[in-house]
């Protein structure tokens, strides 16, 4: 599975995320919409981290990007290309 | 309009200046001609500084830090104290370093916005307001750390294995204390219950007076530890603060209730979950409590905790900038406090500041020295009114 689809199955597992076509979907903030609580960030951000093989700044935590569940696709998979250049 | 904010405060540091923000608990570090900068928006308009400065060179730190890392009594003061501590420079310009002024709240351009950015957090992600005490912690524990507040709660308190105090405030002020309070108030022929006991370190100390004691809290995890120790004490499952939850112990059966650290979460809740109602809380107390019966409250002080260490050990001062509507400090005023003792049925008998031991003098000289002059906890005494 690529970024995208893992990303989407995690929140999937958490009760899916509210919205008619993939486009708002990924616009959602899930802890806004309460797909995650607060207390659900932790095991999220461990289970990505350990997934992917990223480590999360404090910056990237703190970006807008960071709120969506597009905006975490788009964050992994940037990281991810970043690390595989070195 | 840029501004420089109401609440700015400048502080010597061997010859480099901490600018604070007292209110956003923001700060930074420079030397005396960033600080000339940070005066020049109060003087000329921006545009004239950052003809004259803007490509100037300045050298800033970022001093900032979690204050509460090693602690919920941990020194509060949210700044690295003296340049030996602090990271090293960074090399900006004069445009670059008002651009940091405004970054960490030290220079305003919409006085409104900066009053509502002072207010609290919307979620664990929101970084754009500054959040009370509790918000501001368990962001930090949740994404800067990745643990549980939960299990942090108790681990900043205890060490590891749950079963002593460690030897930070907690053991050099609060455990200090009760280990010789405790036996001047209970004794033998006394039936008293520690109301949130916790792992029942404290439990256990008023067992060993001889008083008949139960330990009450709702996490039985806790409760496993507590039922390791050998002072004699029995614990029990109870989820206090919901209304009925304690209705299955008898009434008028203790001679004396203690709680510590526990009734500031009535007056601000740790979490929108928690249950709140003081007054119930109050009626449990009233009700297992003896005709005449103590109430021991033990609570960090509602004045003095959490604000910044300033100063030096001999001669500390700090900056009150909050009590009666506080935003960030997670405890209320005293006269609220105390009227929720007064008028939930109870009497107030007495009331003690604590002091840290001597033996704090050689640990940790700061700690000391403000523990000393302002007390970091107080215990009120109040007696069941018929």
């Amino acid at each position: 599975m690529d970024v995208k689809q893992q990303v989407l199955a995690f929140f999937g597992s958490k009760g899916g995320i509210p919205g008619a076509t993939e486009e708002d979907r990924l616009k959602c903030e899930y802890l806004d919409t309460r797909v995650i609580d607060s207390m659900g960030i932790v095991a999220m951000v461990l289970e990505f981290e350990a997934t992917f093989g990223i480590r999360f700044s404090p910056a990237e935590m703190q970006s807008m990007e960071f709120r969506t569940v597009g905006g975490l696709i788009s964050l992994i998979e940037r990281m991810r290309k970043e690390q595989a250049r070195g | 309009m840029a501004e420089l904010a109401p609440e700015l405060v400048v502080l010597p540091a061997a010859g480099r200046w901490i600018l604070y923000n007292v209110a956003a608990r923001s700060s930074l570090g420079v030397e005396t001609s960033g600080l000339e900068l940070l005066g020049g928006i109060a003087s000329f308009p921006e545009s004239e500084l950052v003809l004259r400065h803007g490509q100037d060179p300045f050298r800033v730190w970022e001093i900032a830090w979690f204050a509460n890392e090693d602690g919920l009594m941990a020194d509060p003061t949210p700044f690295r104290r003296t340049p030996a501590e602090w990271p090293d420079a960074e090399e900006v310009t004069g445009v670059a370093l008002l651009e940091r002024f405004r970054k960490h709240r030290l220079v305003i351009d919409d006085s409104d916005a900066y009053r509502r950015s002072l207010g609290p957090k919307t979620s664990v992600l929101d970084f754009e307001h500054l959040g009370n005490f509790h918000q501001r912690l368990g962001q930090h524990l949740m994404l800067m750390r990745r643990l549980s507040p939960e299990s942090w709660w108790l681990t900043q308190k205890f060490t590891d294995d749950l079963t002593e105090v460690k030897g930070n405030l907690y053991g050099a002020v609060q455990a200090a204390f009760l280990k010789e309070y405790l036996p001047k108030k209970f004794g033998p022929g006394m039936r008293v219950i520690d109301l949130g006991c916790g792992p029942g370190y404290f439990t256990d100390l008023i067992a060993r007076t001889g008083a008949d004691t139960l330990g009450l809290d709702p996490n039985v995890a806790y409760l496993d530890v507590a039922r390791h120790r050998s002072g004699g004490a029995r614990f029990e499952e109870a989820d206090i603060g919901r209304p009925g939850a304690l209705d299955r112990f008898p009434a008028g059966q203790a001679d004396a209730v203690f709680m510590s650290d526990a009734m500031l979460f009535y007056f601000v809740p740790i979490s929108p979950r928690q249950s709140t109602d003081i007054r119930a809380l109050f009626a449990d107390i009233r009700r297992l409590l003896k005709p005449g019966g103590l109430f021991i409250s033990m609570e960090p002080h509602y004045l003095f905790w959490l604000l910044p260490w300033l100063g030096d050990p001999e001669h500390p001062f700090t900056i009150l900038s909050e009590y009666r509507q506080k935003y960030f400090a997670v405890t209320t005023s005293l006269s609220n406090y105390i009227k929720s003792f007064v008028n939930n049925g109870f009497s107030i008998i007495g009331m003690e500041e604590l002091e840290p031991s001597p033996a704090l003098k050689e640990r940790d000289l700061r700690a000391w020295g403000f523990a000393r002059e302002f007390p970091l906890w107080h215990v009120v005494e109040a007696r069941k009114e018929a």
